[in-house]
């Protein structure tokens, strides 16, 4: 599945979120900050699982399942929807 | 323009303190773009904090409570005027428009320009008009009821069935939690502002604000949208972020237009979990924090003054998201002498004279 950021979103290099229609700020880890980066540029669920899972050697299983719940969490933040 | 023939301004509502008014702000503004301009400041009370910045006012005078009458006022403006002839005037506070909009005609004789909205469009956007103008414009106000008495107030608390504001016609704003708590604040609002009171659904949300422009055909001639970030327990916005929210200016432009209002406005929304703007209130005036935007390059009570004035205005700049204000607050010095003059005498003459 693909992803987009909405487009009043934006990430800044030194991991700051700042969504301009609501002036909300996010404070992001590196991890958060790479994978808003995957998704920005347009990397597929699938992509950045098995990217993340050779990068960190975490199982594949475990990777999709934390990112799982890491997109349900921007979702609910609503600072991304789903790109078919 | 130089310095003597640039227009003499004058603006009222100096006071900085717990809460803040705009017109030390106005006056801050308008001279980071025209430094040569020559203002002077209308206080009410000699312990307004502005009244005391010496790099802001050439001149200060009081001027009497509105509620004196507009004869009085009148008076007043003339005696101020043989000392600081200022040929525009801009009101920043709610409690004293509707004194000068009923004296327009009088000032504009006197060749005074005065920054003030239609009466019509005051009257619609006061509190208890707004469901109506809300409904006009197609925009959502949380559930409203005016209250004439302590009694209705704590009956519509009720009514609403959880907790509400308790607000007064010009300013106050308390929360009640139980239709008792709302009838002790009415009284106290009754006793202290008159009525009507307004009982109002709080909704939970974030706080937006709007300052826009009118230019009286229902036209946005530049506007400057906030999330306030802190917020004193008056309800005042002590620190705010710039947003760009389509949907919140779409909200206000309707609004604006529905109103064809001249001049600032500040207009006060809650935006709930669901994104959906809830219009609370409309403020006939620029708020205290007008310089905040003057400093990024949008400076609206210039473009206010040029409007009134006729002057060609430079097209408004676009502020950045991501800004912020951070409300500072500072202790004023002054000397007893400038007190003693402004109690006894009713003035403070500064930097003006050599201009008379």
């Amino acid at each position: 599945m693909n992803r987009q950021l909405i487009s009043n979103f934006a990430v800044s290099p030194n991991g700051l979120g700042f969504r301009s229609d609501t002036g909300e700020v996010y404070r992001l880890n590196p991890s958060a900050c790479e994978i808003l980066r995957l998704i920005s540029d347009g990397k597929d669920d699938v992509y950045i699982s098995q990217y993340l899972s050779e990068k960190y050697a975490q199982l594949l299983p475990r990777m999709r399942n934390d990112l799982s719940s890491f997109f349900e969490h921007l979702e609910n933040l609503r600072l991304i929807t789903p790109h078919e | 323009m130089n310095d003597k023939t640039f227009p003499l301004l004058a603006v009222t509502g100096l006071g900085r303190g717990e809460n803040p008014q705009p017109g030390f702000a106005v006056a801050a503004s308008l001279l980071r773009n025209w430094p040569m301009a020559h203002i002077a400041g209308l206080a009410y009370d000699a312990l307004e904090s502005g009244i005391y910045a010496t790099d802001c006012f050439d001149a200060v005078f009081t001027i009497p409570y509105p509620s004196v009458g507009t004869q009085i006022m009148l008076e007043r403006i003339d005696e101020i005027r043989s000392k600081f002839p200022f040929t525009v005037l801009i009101p920043t506070l709610d409690a004293e428009l509707e004194l000068f909009i009923s004296l327009r005609k009088e000032l504009n004789d006197r060749g005074i320009q005065v920054m003030l909205p239609d009466s019509d469009a005051l009257k619609a956007r006061r509190k208890s008009n707004l469901p109506t103008l809300a409904a006009a414009a197609k925009v959502k106000v949380p559930c409203t009821y005016i209250a004439n008495s302590a009694y209705e107030a704590a009956e519509y608390c009720a009514i609403i069935g959880s907790a509400v504001m308790v607000k007064g016609p010009f300013y106050e704003a308390r929360r009640a939690e139980s239709p008792f708590i709302a009838s002790v604040h009415a009284s106290r609002i009754l006793a202290e502002w008159g009525g009507p009171i307004i009982v109002q659904e709080i909704i939970t949300g974030t706080e937006f604000d709007l300052l826009g422009l009118g230019d009286g055909t229902g036209r946005m001639l530049g506007s400057c949208s906030i999330r306030k970030m802190v917020v004193s327990s008056q309800g005042k916005g002590y620190a705010g972020i710039t947003v760009h929210d389509k949907n919140l200016l779409s909200v206000c432009e309707s609004l604006l237009k529905e109103l064809k209002w001249k001049g600032p406005l500040e207009f006060e929304f809650i935006r709930d979990k669901d994104g959906e703007f809830y219009l609370i209130e409309i403020n006939p005036r620029f708020p205290a924090w007008v310089d905040f935007p003057a400093q990024l390059g949008c400076n609206l009570a210039q473009a206010a003054v040029e409007n009134l004035l006729g002057w060609e205005s430079k097209m408004l700049c676009d502020i950045p998201a991501g800004k912020i204000f951070l409300r500072h607050s500072v202790d004023m010095i002054c000397d007893v002498e400038e007190f003693a003059a402004l109690t006894a005498e009713g003035s403070i003459v500064r930097t003006y004279t050599d201009l008379v």
